[in-house]
């Protein structure tokens, strides 16, 4: 870098992989003059477990267990992206209530992450108690997954052929009943967060992402919606029970932090909205279908690119069979995969150092969806 | 679109090859002198403009790399997903940095995991996620993650066991809490 006139030294810093205000594991070589970034370098490495590699050894049923873990916060879309490619390789029909099942699933553990990322917002600038409120509030759906599955974090719920049983009795009641105490709660979060001048003088202008960059690195979720983009997979590729419901694709225009929290912040309505229709309109019937022998399972030989919308946006898994009892390769590609190594080391030039945390977690970039 | 595809790919290559092809995905195989070019038609023409991802296969027992590229488009959504077969020894694929900046990154990956080179992509020898690997990448199929592990971390120590009878032996002098086997349970 090119010192301006007057200035003559530059300051070199690492941020992460140890630090609160990074989101997971990962860090960033930042090169500063001032308080300003000049130059930012992603480093990621230090979460790698191999599970593409552990995933080419196991059996296909093996590995259900296995894809969960590679998102802490939301690990239900790894299990559906991997169910169907799965189905789609082995001509596997999924019931009619199994699919509905999944999309609650699916729509409960969205609700569950964004509720903790729009608190973690006000919590990246110092609101300790809105990042504590966000929390409070996705145990409250913790809750509903344990009784459902029996994991908090960790479901392995969905498996090939549909979901491992069905709702519990009085689940749908029960659900209603979180759902109404997460809404009635949530305008205290809007006061606290939105409404508050600190974090509008923080995030307003701030973390920009220009409209024209979605196309050109891909972005993909509430990062690419809270620059205008339209796109959503429930909607553009409806699976499962996505194409029965009536919803909205939701985007702002502003471009900046303030933008996609209010974004995060819609889409918990949505998400309610959406749970509330799947429990009214979910049809009786049979959860799973019979599968073969699953320790001599061979799944025929094909490639499939499967699918879906996280809670961070497209979520893709790249599957391929060569006809064996094992994959012959899975490739997870991750939102974050972009957001947080293209995105960010371009974000973060002219950035000051206080917003860093801030703009991470804005994008919220999960470093093992780029590690795997 | 596919269908636009479709008549892309007529015009362009002759020899390709439909993997998978359904309402709004598309996945073709074409030899790899053309694939450049479908990807650059496709973005261009079928307003494919959107890069997902740089996937590699090691067919090992044919010799090769199966190498994927994901495109979509904003558009409409849809997936068009182009394959070819590049040789295992002394891969060399052109970089994509110049259509889609994020290629830089998973291309560095596929150098790190694969031992691809992708010659033009300025930061393809950086190190990604493994830091100073050396030997087999570890992705192929010919890398052994045991003797690796071996080499590596050595044999796992067994683990020690302390039967708490024992113990309690060893403070009374006497073996006073027999604890029953399995079988005389049942």
């Amino acid at each position: 870098m090119i010192p301006e006139a007057g200035r003559t030294k530059t300051t070199h810093l690492f941020f992460g992989p140890q630090h609160p205000g990074v989101t997971g594991n990962m860090s960033v070589e930042m090169w500063f003059d001032g308080d300003e970034i000049t130059k930012a370098v992603t480093h990621v490495g230090y979460l790698h477990r191999g599970f593409e590699k552990l995933m080419e050894r196991r059996l296909w049923i093996q590995n259900f267990p296995l894809v969960c873990r590679i998102c802490v916060p939301e690990p239900d879309i790894n299990e559906e992206c991997y169910a169907m490619a799965v189905e789609t390789l082995a001509g596997i029909t999924v019931p009619e209530r199994a699919k509905w099942i999944r999309t609650m699933v699916l729509e409960l553990a969205r609700l569950g992450t964004n509720l903790m990322v729009f608190g973690g917002q006000g919590g990246t600038i110092g609101m300790g108690t809105a990042a504590m409120w966000g929390i409070t509030l996705r145990d409250f759906v913790l809750d509903l997954f344990e009784e459902l599955t029996g994991g908090r974090v960790y479901h392995m719920y969905i498996i090939p052929g549909g979901v491992r049983r069905d709702l519990p009795e009085g689940f749908g009641r029960r659900m209603i009943s979180t759902l109404d105490s997460i809404a009635e709660r949530l305008p205290e979060m809007d006061r606290l967060i939105l409404n508050n001048a600190v974090f509008k003088d923080r995030t307003i202008g701030v973390g920009m992402v220009d409209p024209a960059w979605v196309d050109e690195l891909g972005l993909v979720g509430p990062v690419a919606r809270g620059s205008g983009s339209g796109r959503d997979v429930r909607k553009d590729d409806p699976y499962e029970a996505y194409a029965h419901l009536d919803f909205q694709v939701i985007y702002e225009t502003g471009n900046d932090i303030y933008s996609r929290t209010v974004m995060r912040r819609r889409e918990i309505d949505l998400s309610i909205s959406l749970l509330r229709q799947i429990l009214e309109n979910m049809p009786e019937g049979p959860v799973s279908t019979r599968l073969p022998n699953l320790t001599q399972w061979k799944v025929p030989p094909g490639e499939v690119y499967a699918r879906l919308e996280s809670s961070r946006g497209e979520y893709g898994y790249y599957v391929v069979s060569d006809g064996g009892t094992r994959p012959r390769r899975v490739h997870v590609r991750g939102p974050s995969y972009v957001h947080a190594t293209a995105l960010l080391e371009r974000m973060l030039v002219g950035a000051n150092i206080a917003d860093v945390s801030n703009i991470m977690v804005s994008l919220t970039t999960c470093p093992p969806e780029i590690e795997r | 679109m596919a269908d636009d595809l479709m008549t892309m790919l007529r015009e362009t290559v002759e020899d390709y090859r439909v993997i998978r092809k359904r309402h709004g995905y598309l996945h073709v195989s074409v030899p790899r002198e053309r694939v450049m070019e479908v990807i650059v038609t496709a973005k261009s023409r079928c307003g494919k403009n959107v890069l997902q991802l740089i996937s590699a296969v090691d067919r090992i027992e044919r010799d090769i790399f199966q190498l994927t590229w994901i495109l979509e488009s904003t558009e409409d959504a849809s997936i068009f997903m182009v394959s070819a077969d590049y040789p295992r020894e002394g891969c060399k694929v052109p970089t994509l940095k110049d259509m889609w900046p994020s290629a830089v990154f998973f291309e560095r990956e596929l150098r790190e995991m694969f031992g691809i080179e992708f010659p033009g992509n300025p930061r393809q020898d950086e190190d990604f996620l493994l830091e100073g690997w050396e030997g087999i990448p570890p992705m192929r199929r010919d890398f052994d993650t045991l003797e690796y592990s071996m080499k590596t971390y050595g044999e796992r120590r067994k683990r020690e066991h302390v039967d708490p009878r024992r113990l309690i032996a060893e403070h009374t002098g006497e073996w006073d809490t027999p604890v029953p086997s399995r079988k005389e349970k049942s």
